[in-house]
């Protein structure tokens, strides 16, 4: 990976709240940890091409597939790619299963055709998230946090070189969470495929072992670690579980 | 039973359903992408023939597609004869009369489906137009079925637009609304009932089919993927 494969800078309003971000992502996991109502979907949203900033540049730096535009979106010059150009994934918080579709025809909807061996590869994914039991059930017949796992196995089908994960294991039984977490981030290093989180759960960044982006009030105020950053969040949280 | 009346009536309305979904199902697509005053003049301009009397636009489409307006004389010198008193001004009429039916249930499906599903297949990769087939129109299949059924009942029970626009040629325009007028007048009320039989039969299958073959999607049953 290279040593940035994302560069960030956004201005946008958000009612009450003015964003003002600016952060590159170095590490193979960052996450964007803030209070809710902080603007962090907004952020990710903005990244996948789903919003346009009022002012911003979103780039991608060398390194990445030819194919990927390297300037995604760019106020200035009035260069905004669409969201299916971009290659980003994103796992949004609500899973929006297409309901026409059962699971493997979420999953498959995508599915880069010319990959070879695909089922072995959607078995693979399938695993990974927990779902293959799921296979032929409709999105009406799933729990939300079978829910979820099957739009994070959708997203994976569907190639993509970078990552966004928008609260995505919510809901998600603390062990189950750990162990996908676990594989997901092995599988997607294996892939040089970078992931930005979003979330308020500490214990989900300690578990991925991120690097962290903490934003306060519309601004990034520290970039690093997960055990600098959130040193004190680290102190509770242990303090919790030795109670 | 006048038959050559029912198979130009199921001709007219089998006609102009294909063609106005062919028209309807992009615009009503376009209408919902999002707000503006354009789209909002566009959607007022189609329900204009809800509220209107039937007979002002068959007035308005006869004199347009005649010898007074310059349309009418082009439409007249591409296709050698007169667009009125023939099947196709007839197809026409219909079309203009009948486009409420095929686009609000469509804007209507449309707009009932979350922004959620169709951003999804975009951050997928999906070009709009592939998530207008893969996601948009699956998931408005109601609304599509509603409008398929709508739009062809309304054009078999044209009356006034097909009167005005067409007249009373048998084998030409008399369509089976026409032909009870007719028989009507003439007292042949038991051929008049025969033939408004036929009609309230089509019109109740048509409206069943509309609410016993909705769509679903809590059956479990995986729907075959053509990806």
């Amino acid at each position: 990976m290279p040593a940035e494969c994302l560069v960030v800078r956004l201005q946008h309003s958000l009612g009450q709240v003015w964003l003002d971000v600016q952060f590159s992502l170095r590490a193979p996991w960052t996450v964007l940890f803030a209070p809710s109502g902080a603007g962090k979907t907004t952020v990710l949203r903005m990244i996948a091409g789903l919003e346009r900033p009022a002012k911003g540049r979103i780039v991608r730096p060398d390194g990445l597939p030819e194919s990927s535009p390297t300037v995604l979106t760019d106020t200035d010059r009035r260069i905004f790619v669409p969201a299916h150009r971009r290659g980003i994934r994103l796992v949004a918080q609500r899973p929006a299963l297409f309901p026409h579709l059962s699971v493997v025809g979420n999953v498959q909807y995508r599915v880069e055709p010319k990959r070879q061996e695909r089922d072995r590869f959607l078995e693979e994914i399938f695993a990974l998230c927990r779902i293959a039991h799921l296979r032929d059930k409709m999105p009406a017949q799933l729990s939300g946090g079978e829910a979820q796992r099957v739009a994070l196995a959708r997203s994976l089908a569907s190639g993509g070189d970078l990552l966004l994960l928008d609260e995505p294991f919510t809901g998600l039984e603390a062990e189950l969470r750990e162990k996908i977490l676990g594989e997901l981030r092995s599988y997607l290093i294996s892939r040089a495929i970078p992931v930005l989180q979003v979330t308020h759960d500490v214990s989900e960044i300690f578990s991925a072992e991120a690097e962290v982006l903490r934003m306060e009030a519309g601004r990034i105020v520290a970039q690093g670690s997960a055990k600098v950053v959130l040193a004190q969040e680290r102190q509770a949280l242990l303090a919790r579980l030795q109670r | 039973m006048d038959r050559q009346a029912l198979w130009l009536t199921l001709r007219l309305a089998g006609t102009t359903t294909a063609l106005l979904l062919l028209v309807a199902l992009p615009l009503a697509w376009w209408i919902t992408l999002r707000a503006s005053l354009a789209r909002g003049l566009v959607q007022a301009l189609v329900s204009l023939p809800l509220v209107l009397p039937p007979t002002v636009i068959g007035f308005y489409l006869l004199i347009g597609f005649g010898p007074l307006t310059w349309a009418g004389r082009l439409i007249t010198r591409t296709l050698g004869h007169p667009l009125a008193f023939s099947f196709s001004g007839l197809l026409a009429g219909s079309i203009l009369y009948s486009f409420p039916f095929a686009v609000q249930p469509l804007v209507a499906g449309f707009k009932a489906i979350g922004a959620e599903y169709s951003e999804a297949a975009r951050v997928l990769g999906a070009s709009p137009l592939r998530c207008f087939f893969d996601v948009t129109l699956p998931m408005a299949r109601a609304a599509l079925l509603s409008a398929t059924v709508l739009t062809f009942l309304h054009t078999v029970g044209e009356f006034g637009v097909v009167l005005m626009l067409g007249g009373n040629i048998p084998g030409v325009t008399r369509t089976l609304s026409i032909a009870i007028f007719d028989q009507v007048q003439d007292g042949a009320y038991g051929a008049a009932n025969r033939t408004s039989l036929v009609l309230l039969c089509l019109s109740a299958v048509g409206l069943l089919a509309i609410y016993t073959l909705q769509p679903s999607t809590r059956r479990g049953r995986p729907l075959p993927y053509a990806g």
